[in-house]
């Protein structure tokens, strides 16, 4: 099961990662977002049967986690005997300076939206957003019309990018 | 910028999101959850057990004071505060993280608006024992005759205390819970909301 586990983390985790980034603020509530997620996916894996795709499912635990977070400045849960876990990434400082102003882009838009606007970014279909959302596929298409606008306006809007 | 480079953009950062390692992942599902419902859930654990031991306590000494039916009246209040609080944890329990995101929002608003008001009914069912109680100590002869206790004199501590009492606790709920509960709403409207 834990194995099991581990490979479908494993193919999954740049999504969990996204939706924890575009939701936070800070390092150490991206570490408590991400730790919450992979917990929320964990206690729900034992009862996942298929009955839809496994991406759907990640995507919906991870932002039903992240749009009903209690927000706390102070770190809650901490390893007993040793620090949170590092993240491993060999940087690219040019694209990671971008990619923090494509995501302080996403950030100024309201958090309902940002989940769209995710969802568009990573190529999902509408109906595999109509499906992660509870919301019909012409609501999606209209919603993914103005969300898209208004990030577009946002970074062509900045002096720097 | 246009779409096609932001959407280029994105792609190229999935780079940068590297993953933990099993070791880390192993400690990670062994973290508690910490979503809110889950922290309803452990308190009003808490308090299940804490209103066992008072009320089974006070049952005892009823028992050991031959006050039978104090003893009978704290025991069937026992039972149902027992009952009540598996009902409205086993209700919390049943949230499920995989459905899809406008349902699992409305779970939640709900289930804050549940907790909130099984507080705002322990609010009553504690206050108004409580201020009747206050005022049996300081003044019990006004018990003897229902003349003297509905004095206006009386009847004004009582509802002004009453009022002060709930006033406080709703704004204490409404900062801890009411707030979030509103942020909630507000998303599942603005998912809900059709578009052209």
């Amino acid at each position: 099961m834990e194995s099991k586990f581990q490979d479908l983390l494993e193919s999954n985790h740049k999504v969990v990662a996204k939706v924890c980034r575009i939701y936070t603020d800070s390092p150490e509530d991206f570490e408590d977002y991400y730790q919450e997620c992979v917990v929320q996916l964990w206690r729900s894996f034992e009862s996942f049967r298929g009955a839809s795709k496994i991406s759907t499912w990640v995507y919906r635990v991870c932002l039903n986690v992240c749009l009903t977070q209690l927000r706390s400045k102070k770190r809650i849960i901490t390893f007993p005997q040793e620090n949170l876990p590092e993240i491993k990434i060999e940087v690219d400082h040019v694209l990671e300076e971008r990619m923090e102003m494509l995501y302080k882009a996403i950030k100024l838009i309201k958090e309902s939206d940002r989940a769209i606007i995710l969802l568009y970014l990573d190529d999902k279909s509408y109906k595999d957003m109509a499906e992660i959302l509870g919301i019909t596929v012409t609501n999606v298409g209209a919603k993914v019309n103005r969300v898209k606008n208004q990030l577009k306006s946002i970074i062509n809007g900045r002096k720097r990018y | 910028m246009e779409e096609k480079d932001i959407k280029e953009l994105w792609k190229q950062g999935d780079e940068l999101n590297a993953a933990y390692s099993q070791e880390e992942v192993e400690k990670i599902i062994q973290l508690k959850p910490k979503d809110i419902v889950s922290k309803f859930i452990k308190t009003l654990k808490i308090e299940k057990a804490l209103n066992a031991i008072v009320f089974s306590l006070a049952a005892i000494f009823f028992i050991y004071e031959q006050s039978w039916v104090l003893a009978i009246v704290f025991t069937i209040i026992n039972t149902l505060f027992f009952v009540y609080y598996k009902k409205i944890i086993h209700q919390l329990s049943n949230e499920s993280f995989d459905t899809d995101v406008v349902q699992y929002l409305c779970n939640v608003y709900k289930d804050i608006r549940r907790f909130v008001l099984h507080y705002k009914i322990l609010l009553w069912v504690i206050t108004v024992p409580a201020y009747t109680l206050g005022i049996y100590i300081q003044s019990p002869e006004k018990f003897n005759s229902i003349e003297k206790l509905l004095t206006l004199k009386v009847m004004t501590i009582l509802i002004a205390g009453l009022v002060v009492s709930v006033v406080f606790a709703h704004a204490i709920l409404y900062f801890m819970y009411g707030k979030k509960a509103n942020k909630i709403k507000k998303m599942v409207d603005a998912l809900n909301q059709e578009e052209v």
